[in-house]
Protein backbone atom coordinates (compact mmCIF):
# COMPACT_ATOMS: atom_id res chain seq x y z
CA UNK A 1 0.00 0.00 0.00
CA UNK A 2 1.38 3.44 -0.87
CA UNK A 3 0.18 6.88 -0.01
CA UNK A 4 0.09 9.59 -2.62
CA UNK A 5 -0.45 13.27 -2.01
CA UNK A 6 -2.88 15.04 -4.27
CA UNK A 7 -1.54 17.81 -6.49
CA UNK A 8 -1.82 21.34 -5.15
CA UNK A 9 -2.83 24.41 -7.13
CA UNK A 10 -0.03 26.54 -8.57
CA UNK A 11 -1.16 29.65 -6.69
CA UNK A 12 -0.70 27.90 -3.34
CA UNK A 13 2.79 26.70 -4.21
CA UNK A 14 3.85 30.16 -5.36
CA UNK A 15 2.31 31.95 -2.37
CA UNK A 16 3.82 29.59 0.22
CA UNK A 17 7.28 29.90 -1.33
CA UNK A 18 7.05 33.71 -1.40
CA UNK A 19 5.79 33.83 2.19
CA UNK A 20 8.55 31.49 3.32
CA UNK A 21 11.19 33.67 1.70
CA UNK A 22 9.76 36.79 3.38
CA UNK A 23 9.68 34.96 6.71
CA UNK A 24 13.23 33.75 6.18
CA UNK A 25 14.44 37.28 5.46
CA UNK A 26 12.76 38.67 8.57
CA UNK A 27 14.13 35.82 10.68
CA UNK A 28 17.65 36.47 9.42
CA UNK A 29 17.32 40.13 10.37
CA UNK A 30 15.94 39.33 13.83
CA UNK A 31 18.75 36.84 14.44
CA UNK A 32 21.40 39.36 13.42
CA UNK A 33 19.72 41.96 15.61
CA UNK A 34 19.56 39.51 18.52
CA UNK A 35 23.30 38.99 18.44
CA UNK A 36 23.84 42.71 18.34
CA UNK A 37 25.42 43.35 14.98
CA UNK A 38 22.76 45.40 13.28
CA UNK A 39 21.73 48.99 13.15
CA UNK A 40 20.26 48.67 9.68
CA UNK A 41 16.60 49.12 10.52
CA UNK A 42 14.81 51.23 13.04
CA UNK A 43 12.00 49.97 15.21
CA UNK A 44 9.44 52.52 16.37
CA UNK A 45 9.00 53.01 20.10
CA UNK A 46 5.55 53.94 21.33
CA UNK A 47 2.82 52.59 23.56
CA UNK A 48 2.30 49.60 21.27
CA UNK A 49 5.70 48.78 19.74
CA UNK A 50 9.03 48.51 21.52
CA UNK A 51 11.49 46.08 19.94
CA UNK A 52 14.08 46.54 22.67
CA UNK A 53 11.71 45.53 25.45
CA UNK A 54 10.64 42.43 23.52
CA UNK A 55 13.98 41.23 22.18
CA UNK A 56 15.72 41.62 25.53
CA UNK A 57 12.91 40.08 27.58
CA UNK A 58 13.06 36.78 29.42
CA UNK A 59 10.57 35.45 26.87
CA UNK A 60 13.07 35.99 24.05
CA UNK A 61 14.60 32.63 25.01
CA UNK A 62 13.00 29.19 25.02
CA UNK A 63 14.98 26.49 26.81
CA UNK A 64 18.02 28.71 26.58
CA UNK A 65 17.72 29.12 22.82
CA UNK A 66 16.98 32.57 21.40
CA UNK A 67 13.53 32.69 19.82
CA UNK A 68 15.11 34.49 16.87
CA UNK A 69 17.31 31.47 16.20
CA UNK A 70 14.35 29.11 16.49
CA UNK A 71 12.49 31.26 13.97
CA UNK A 72 15.44 31.20 11.60
CA UNK A 73 15.71 27.42 11.81
CA UNK A 74 11.96 27.05 11.32
CA UNK A 75 11.90 29.26 8.26
CA UNK A 76 14.96 27.57 6.73
CA UNK A 77 13.08 24.27 6.91
CA UNK A 78 9.79 25.79 5.74
CA UNK A 79 11.48 27.46 2.80
CA UNK A 80 13.05 24.15 1.80
CA UNK A 81 9.69 22.41 2.12
CA UNK A 82 7.99 25.04 -0.02
CA UNK A 83 10.40 24.92 -2.95
CA UNK A 84 9.02 23.56 -6.24
CA UNK A 85 11.13 20.41 -5.78
CA UNK A 86 9.63 19.72 -2.36
CA UNK A 87 6.10 20.32 -3.66
CA UNK A 88 6.77 17.75 -6.39
CA UNK A 89 8.22 15.22 -3.94
CA UNK A 90 6.86 11.70 -4.27
CA UNK A 91 7.40 11.05 -0.58
CA UNK A 92 4.06 11.58 1.14
CA UNK A 93 5.71 12.49 4.42
CA UNK A 94 7.45 15.53 2.96
CA UNK A 95 4.00 17.00 2.58
CA UNK A 96 2.97 15.85 6.04
CA UNK A 97 6.08 17.54 7.45
CA UNK A 98 5.22 20.82 5.71
CA UNK A 99 1.67 20.71 7.05
CA UNK A 100 2.69 19.80 10.61
CA UNK A 101 5.52 22.36 10.75
CA UNK A 102 3.17 25.10 9.60
CA UNK A 103 0.65 24.23 12.32
CA UNK A 104 3.43 23.98 14.91
CA UNK A 105 4.79 27.35 13.84
CA UNK A 106 1.35 28.90 14.18
CA UNK A 107 0.97 27.46 17.69
CA UNK A 108 4.38 28.84 18.67
CA UNK A 109 3.45 32.23 17.24
CA UNK A 110 0.31 32.25 19.39
CA UNK A 111 2.50 31.74 22.46
CA UNK A 112 4.80 34.57 21.37
CA UNK A 113 1.85 36.91 20.79
CA UNK A 114 0.58 35.98 24.25
CA UNK A 115 4.02 36.75 25.74
CA UNK A 116 4.19 40.11 23.96
CA UNK A 117 0.65 41.26 24.74
CA UNK A 118 0.11 39.82 28.21
CA UNK A 119 3.55 39.46 29.80
CA UNK A 120 5.86 42.01 28.19
CA UNK A 121 3.24 44.59 27.27
CA UNK A 122 4.80 45.57 23.96
CA UNK A 123 4.89 44.28 20.40
CA UNK A 124 8.03 43.99 18.32
CA UNK A 125 7.39 45.28 14.81
CA UNK A 126 9.55 42.77 12.94
CA UNK A 127 8.40 39.91 15.16
CA UNK A 128 4.82 40.88 14.34
CA UNK A 129 5.67 40.83 10.65
CA UNK A 130 6.96 37.26 11.05
CA UNK A 131 3.78 36.37 12.93
CA UNK A 132 1.65 37.79 10.11
CA UNK A 133 3.62 35.83 7.53
CA UNK A 134 3.22 32.66 9.59
CA UNK A 135 -0.52 33.22 9.88
CA UNK A 136 -0.77 33.71 6.12
CA UNK A 137 1.16 30.48 5.58
CA UNK A 138 -1.15 28.77 8.04
CA UNK A 139 -4.24 29.97 6.18
CA UNK A 140 -2.90 28.75 2.84
CA UNK A 141 -1.79 25.43 4.25
CA UNK A 142 -5.08 24.88 6.03
CA UNK A 143 -6.79 25.61 2.74
CA UNK A 144 -4.81 23.16 0.63
CA UNK A 145 -3.18 20.82 3.16
CA UNK A 146 -6.18 18.75 4.24
CA UNK A 147 -7.21 18.30 0.63
CA UNK A 148 -3.69 17.33 -0.32
CA UNK A 149 -3.22 14.93 2.59
CA UNK A 150 -6.69 14.01 3.82
CA UNK A 151 -8.00 13.22 0.35
CA UNK A 152 -4.85 11.35 -0.51
CA UNK A 153 -5.60 8.18 -2.29
CA UNK A 154 -4.94 5.02 -0.34
CA UNK A 155 -4.00 2.85 -3.21
CA UNK A 156 -3.82 -0.89 -2.80
CA UNK A 157 -2.36 -2.82 -5.66
CA UNK A 158 -2.76 -6.55 -5.75
CA UNK B 1 -6.90 -13.94 -9.83
CA UNK B 2 -4.77 -10.81 -10.10
CA UNK B 3 -6.54 -7.47 -9.96
CA UNK B 4 -5.55 -3.82 -10.06
CA UNK B 5 -8.38 -2.73 -7.87
CA UNK B 6 -7.91 0.60 -6.15
CA UNK B 7 -9.70 1.84 -3.08
CA UNK B 8 -9.91 5.55 -2.68
CA UNK B 9 -11.19 7.24 0.46
CA UNK B 10 -11.86 10.96 0.69
CA UNK B 11 -12.57 13.28 3.59
CA UNK B 12 -14.01 16.76 3.34
CA UNK B 13 -11.52 19.50 4.20
CA UNK B 14 -13.59 22.68 4.30
CA UNK B 15 -14.90 22.45 7.85
CA UNK B 16 -11.49 21.58 9.30
CA UNK B 17 -9.85 24.41 7.42
CA UNK B 18 -12.18 27.12 8.54
CA UNK B 19 -12.43 25.79 12.09
CA UNK B 20 -8.64 25.89 12.50
CA UNK B 21 -8.36 29.39 11.07
CA UNK B 22 -11.28 30.51 13.22
CA UNK B 23 -9.67 29.15 16.38
CA UNK B 24 -6.45 31.03 15.66
CA UNK B 25 -8.32 34.26 14.97
CA UNK B 26 -10.35 33.90 18.16
CA UNK B 27 -7.22 33.24 20.26
CA UNK B 28 -5.50 36.32 18.85
CA UNK B 29 -8.64 38.40 19.44
CA UNK B 30 -8.83 37.21 23.06
CA UNK B 31 -5.18 38.13 23.62
CA UNK B 32 -5.75 41.59 22.19
CA UNK B 33 -8.78 42.07 24.45
CA UNK B 34 -6.71 40.97 27.47
CA UNK B 35 -4.01 43.45 26.50
CA UNK B 36 -6.47 46.31 26.06
CA UNK B 37 -8.36 45.66 29.28
CA UNK B 38 -5.40 44.52 31.39
CA UNK B 39 -4.75 46.50 34.55
CA UNK B 40 -1.27 47.88 34.10
CA UNK B 41 -1.10 49.94 37.26
CA UNK B 42 1.35 49.48 40.09
CA UNK B 43 1.27 46.78 42.72
CA UNK B 44 -1.44 46.69 45.35
CA UNK B 45 -1.33 49.61 47.75
CA UNK B 46 0.68 51.80 45.41
CA UNK B 47 -0.49 54.63 43.23
CA UNK B 48 0.63 55.95 39.90
CA UNK B 49 3.05 58.84 40.23
CA UNK B 50 1.31 62.00 39.14
CA UNK B 51 2.48 63.71 35.99
CA UNK B 52 3.20 66.82 38.07
CA UNK B 53 5.59 64.90 40.29
CA UNK B 54 7.23 63.16 37.34
CA UNK B 55 7.76 66.63 35.91
CA UNK B 56 9.39 67.80 39.16
CA UNK B 57 11.76 64.83 38.99
CA UNK B 58 12.62 65.05 35.31
CA UNK B 59 12.73 68.75 34.47
CA UNK B 60 15.26 69.95 36.99
CA UNK B 61 17.22 72.83 35.43
CA UNK B 62 20.80 72.04 34.43
CA UNK B 63 21.92 74.97 36.53
CA UNK B 64 20.69 73.21 39.68
CA UNK B 65 22.72 70.10 38.88
CA UNK B 66 25.75 72.31 38.28
CA UNK B 67 25.25 74.32 41.47
CA UNK B 68 25.02 71.14 43.54
CA UNK B 69 27.96 69.46 41.84
CA UNK B 70 29.05 66.47 43.88
CA UNK B 71 28.86 68.14 47.27
CA UNK B 72 26.22 67.26 49.82
CA UNK B 73 26.68 68.92 53.22
CA UNK B 74 23.90 66.94 54.90
CA UNK B 75 24.94 63.45 53.83
CA UNK B 76 28.05 61.96 52.31
CA UNK B 77 27.65 60.80 48.73
CA UNK B 78 29.69 58.03 47.15
CA UNK B 79 30.59 57.47 43.52
CA UNK B 80 30.06 54.26 41.56
CA UNK B 81 32.91 51.76 41.49
CA UNK B 82 34.98 51.74 38.32
CA UNK B 83 35.63 48.27 36.91
CA UNK B 84 38.72 47.41 34.92
CA UNK B 85 38.82 45.55 31.65
CA UNK B 86 35.15 44.61 31.51
CA UNK B 87 33.39 44.41 28.16
CA UNK B 88 30.72 47.06 27.72
CA UNK B 89 27.29 45.60 28.46
CA UNK B 90 24.93 46.63 25.69
CA UNK B 91 21.19 46.66 25.23
CA UNK B 92 18.83 47.94 22.58
CA UNK B 93 17.68 51.54 22.58
CA UNK B 94 13.91 51.74 22.94
CA UNK B 95 14.01 54.80 20.67
CA UNK B 96 16.38 53.93 17.85
CA UNK B 97 16.54 50.14 18.09
CA UNK B 98 20.33 50.40 17.99
CA UNK B 99 22.83 48.87 20.40
CA UNK B 100 23.62 51.20 23.30
CA UNK B 101 25.16 50.88 26.77
CA UNK B 102 22.83 49.06 29.14
CA UNK B 103 22.07 50.19 32.67
CA UNK B 104 20.67 47.63 35.09
CA UNK B 105 19.07 48.34 38.45
CA UNK B 106 18.20 45.54 40.88
CA UNK B 107 16.39 46.34 44.10
CA UNK B 108 13.31 45.76 46.18
CA UNK B 109 10.44 47.92 47.34
CA UNK B 110 11.00 47.04 51.00
CA UNK B 111 14.63 48.21 50.89
CA UNK B 112 15.22 51.71 52.36
CA UNK B 113 18.57 52.08 50.58
CA UNK B 114 16.81 51.40 47.29
CA UNK B 115 14.23 54.01 48.28
CA UNK B 116 16.94 56.66 48.55
CA UNK B 117 18.84 55.57 45.46
CA UNK B 118 15.81 55.60 43.14
CA UNK B 119 15.49 59.37 43.51
CA UNK B 120 18.97 59.76 42.01
CA UNK B 121 18.47 57.06 39.39
CA UNK B 122 15.29 58.68 38.10
CA UNK B 123 16.73 62.18 37.99
CA UNK B 124 20.01 61.08 36.41
CA UNK B 125 18.40 58.95 33.73
CA UNK B 126 15.89 61.69 32.93
CA UNK B 127 18.83 63.59 31.41
CA UNK B 128 19.25 60.82 28.83
CA UNK B 129 15.66 59.82 28.12
CA UNK B 130 12.03 59.66 29.18
CA UNK B 131 10.25 57.89 32.03
CA UNK B 132 6.72 56.56 32.12
CA UNK B 133 4.82 54.18 34.39
CA UNK B 134 6.53 55.20 37.63
CA UNK B 135 4.53 54.47 40.75
CA UNK B 136 4.71 55.70 44.32
CA UNK B 137 5.86 53.37 47.03
CA UNK B 138 7.80 53.41 50.29
CA UNK B 139 10.26 51.14 52.03
CA UNK B 140 8.88 48.55 54.45
CA UNK B 141 7.62 50.09 57.65
CA UNK B 142 9.10 47.23 59.67
CA UNK B 143 12.62 47.82 58.35
CA UNK B 144 15.26 50.39 59.29
CA UNK B 145 14.33 53.89 58.01
CA UNK B 146 10.85 52.41 57.54
CA UNK B 147 8.42 54.15 55.23
CA UNK B 148 11.03 56.12 53.28
CA UNK B 149 9.08 57.67 50.42
CA UNK B 150 10.16 56.70 46.93
CA UNK B 151 9.06 55.25 43.58
CA UNK B 152 8.86 51.76 42.12
CA UNK B 153 10.26 50.55 38.82
CA UNK B 154 7.85 47.59 38.64
CA UNK B 155 5.76 49.09 35.86
CA UNK B 156 8.20 51.79 34.79
CA UNK B 157 9.28 52.11 31.20
CA UNK B 158 12.26 54.09 30.03
CA UNK B 159 13.10 55.26 26.53
CA UNK B 160 16.40 56.78 25.49
CA UNK B 161 18.42 57.01 22.29
CA UNK B 162 21.63 56.83 24.34
CA UNK B 163 21.13 53.99 26.83
CA UNK B 164 18.89 51.04 27.60
CA UNK B 165 17.59 50.64 31.13
CA UNK B 166 16.07 47.72 32.98
CA UNK B 167 14.87 48.09 36.55
CA UNK B 168 13.96 44.98 38.51
CA UNK B 169 12.15 45.13 41.86
CA UNK B 170 12.54 41.65 43.27
CA UNK B 171 10.31 42.01 46.33
CA UNK B 172 7.40 44.14 47.48
CA UNK B 173 7.24 46.03 50.77
CA UNK B 174 4.57 43.71 52.15
CA UNK B 175 5.35 40.54 54.09
CA UNK B 176 3.85 37.30 52.85
CA UNK B 177 2.53 35.45 55.94
CA UNK B 178 3.11 32.14 54.20
CA UNK B 179 6.86 32.70 53.93
CA UNK B 180 7.35 35.40 56.56
CA UNK B 181 9.30 37.30 53.91
CA UNK B 182 8.36 39.96 51.41
CA UNK B 183 6.16 39.02 48.47
CA UNK B 184 8.12 38.26 45.33
CA UNK B 185 7.52 40.84 42.61
CA UNK B 186 9.87 40.31 39.69
CA UNK B 187 12.48 37.72 38.76
CA UNK B 188 15.97 38.32 37.49
CA UNK B 189 16.48 36.59 34.19
CA UNK B 190 19.03 36.26 31.43
CA UNK B 191 21.82 38.83 31.32
CA UNK B 192 20.43 40.70 34.35
CA UNK B 193 20.70 37.58 36.48
CA UNK B 194 24.23 36.84 35.32
CA UNK B 195 25.34 40.43 35.82
CA UNK B 196 23.90 40.59 39.33
CA UNK B 197 25.43 37.25 40.33
CA UNK B 198 28.81 38.21 38.91
CA UNK B 199 29.28 41.83 39.87
CA UNK B 200 27.39 42.34 43.14
CA UNK B 201 30.16 40.45 44.91
CA UNK B 202 33.36 41.24 46.85
CA UNK B 203 35.33 40.43 43.70
CA UNK B 204 34.14 43.63 42.08
CA UNK B 205 32.89 45.77 44.98
CA UNK B 206 35.84 46.94 47.12
CA UNK B 207 35.25 46.65 50.83
CA UNK B 208 32.23 44.39 50.49
CA UNK B 209 32.20 41.48 52.92
CA UNK B 210 31.21 38.03 51.76
CA UNK B 211 28.02 38.29 53.81
CA UNK B 212 26.99 41.42 51.95
CA UNK B 213 27.18 40.05 48.43
CA UNK B 214 24.02 40.38 46.33
CA UNK B 215 23.09 43.52 48.27
CA UNK B 216 20.29 45.85 47.17
CA UNK B 217 20.30 48.20 45.42
CA UNK B 218 22.69 47.06 42.74
CA UNK B 219 23.42 48.95 39.55
CA UNK B 220 25.59 48.15 36.57
CA UNK B 221 26.31 50.92 34.12
CA UNK B 222 27.40 48.92 31.12
CA UNK B 223 29.47 46.76 33.50
CA UNK B 224 31.98 49.63 33.45
CA UNK B 225 30.64 51.19 36.65
CA UNK B 226 28.98 49.38 39.54
CA UNK B 227 26.96 50.38 42.56
CA UNK B 228 26.11 48.17 45.52
CA UNK B 229 24.12 49.95 48.17
CA UNK B 230 22.82 53.49 48.17
CA UNK B 231 25.07 56.43 47.34
CA UNK B 232 23.77 58.29 50.39
CA UNK B 233 22.03 57.28 53.58
CA UNK B 234 18.24 56.99 53.52
CA UNK B 235 18.33 58.59 56.96
CA UNK B 236 18.28 61.92 55.15
CA UNK B 237 14.92 61.23 53.50
CA UNK B 238 13.39 59.23 56.33
CA UNK B 239 10.20 60.84 57.59
CA UNK B 240 10.03 63.40 54.78
CA UNK B 241 7.06 63.30 52.45
CA UNK B 242 7.50 62.58 48.79
CA UNK B 243 5.92 65.93 47.93
CA UNK B 244 8.38 67.84 50.09
CA UNK B 245 11.38 66.10 48.58
CA UNK B 246 10.15 66.46 45.00
CA UNK B 247 9.06 70.08 45.30
CA UNK B 248 12.53 71.08 46.47
CA UNK B 249 14.43 69.40 43.66
CA UNK B 250 14.85 72.63 41.74
CA UNK B 251 16.29 74.36 44.80
CA UNK B 252 20.00 73.63 45.11
CA UNK B 253 20.12 74.67 48.74
CA UNK B 254 17.72 71.94 49.85
CA UNK B 255 19.66 69.24 51.75
CA UNK B 256 17.57 66.55 50.05
CA UNK B 257 18.30 68.03 46.66
CA UNK B 258 22.02 68.27 47.33
CA UNK B 259 22.26 64.58 48.22
CA UNK B 260 19.97 63.34 45.46
CA UNK B 261 21.55 65.42 42.72
CA UNK B 262 25.14 64.85 43.86
CA UNK B 263 24.51 61.15 43.53
CA UNK B 264 22.72 61.77 40.23
CA UNK B 265 25.71 63.72 38.92
CA UNK B 266 27.99 60.77 39.68
CA UNK B 267 25.58 58.43 37.88
CA UNK B 268 25.32 60.85 34.98
CA UNK B 269 29.10 61.09 34.68
CA UNK B 270 29.40 57.30 34.73
CA UNK B 271 26.81 56.94 32.01
CA UNK B 272 28.49 59.65 29.94
CA UNK B 273 31.72 57.64 30.05
CA UNK B 274 29.90 54.76 28.35
CA UNK B 275 27.97 56.81 25.78
CA UNK B 276 30.97 58.61 24.37
CA UNK B 277 29.91 61.79 26.18
CA UNK B 278 26.51 61.91 24.58
CA UNK B 279 24.38 63.95 24.86
CA UNK B 280 27.04 66.62 24.78
CA UNK B 281 25.11 69.28 26.69
CA UNK B 282 24.72 66.95 29.66
CA UNK B 283 28.10 65.25 29.49
CA UNK B 284 30.11 68.45 29.21
CA UNK B 285 28.28 70.21 32.03
CA UNK B 286 30.46 71.46 34.90
CA UNK B 287 28.97 69.07 37.45
CA UNK B 288 29.61 66.05 35.25
CA UNK B 289 33.17 67.19 34.59
CA UNK B 290 33.67 67.57 38.33
CA UNK B 291 32.40 64.05 38.94
CA UNK B 292 34.78 62.72 36.30
CA UNK B 293 37.68 64.55 37.90
CA UNK B 294 36.77 62.93 41.22
CA UNK B 295 37.92 59.61 39.81
CA UNK B 296 35.31 58.23 37.42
Amino acid sequence: MTREAQPVALWARVVTLCLSLVGLGLSIYLTIEHFGHSSLLVCPSNSVFNCGQVTTSAQSYVLGIPVAVLGLIGYCVLTALNTPWAWRAKNYYVHVARFVLTIGSMAFVLWLICAELVIIGYLCLYCTAVHAVTFALFVVMMRVGPTQLGKARLTTTE
Amino acid sequence: MSTNAKKTTERPAGLLTWTAIGVVVVVIAVLVVIKVTKHTGPTAGDSVTSSAMVSELTTIPASVYDTVGVTSPAAGVSAPVVTKGQTLLEGTSAVTGKKVPRVIYVGAEYCPYCAAERWSVITALSRFGTWSGLSNTESATGDVYGGTQTFSFVNAKYSSPYIAFDGVEMYSNQVDPATNYYYKLQNLTGVDKTTFATYDTPTYIPGMSANDKYAFPFMSIGNKYLLSGAQFSPALLHGVTRDNIASGLSTASSPFTAAILSAANYLTASICQTTGNMPADVCTSPAVKTAVHKGL
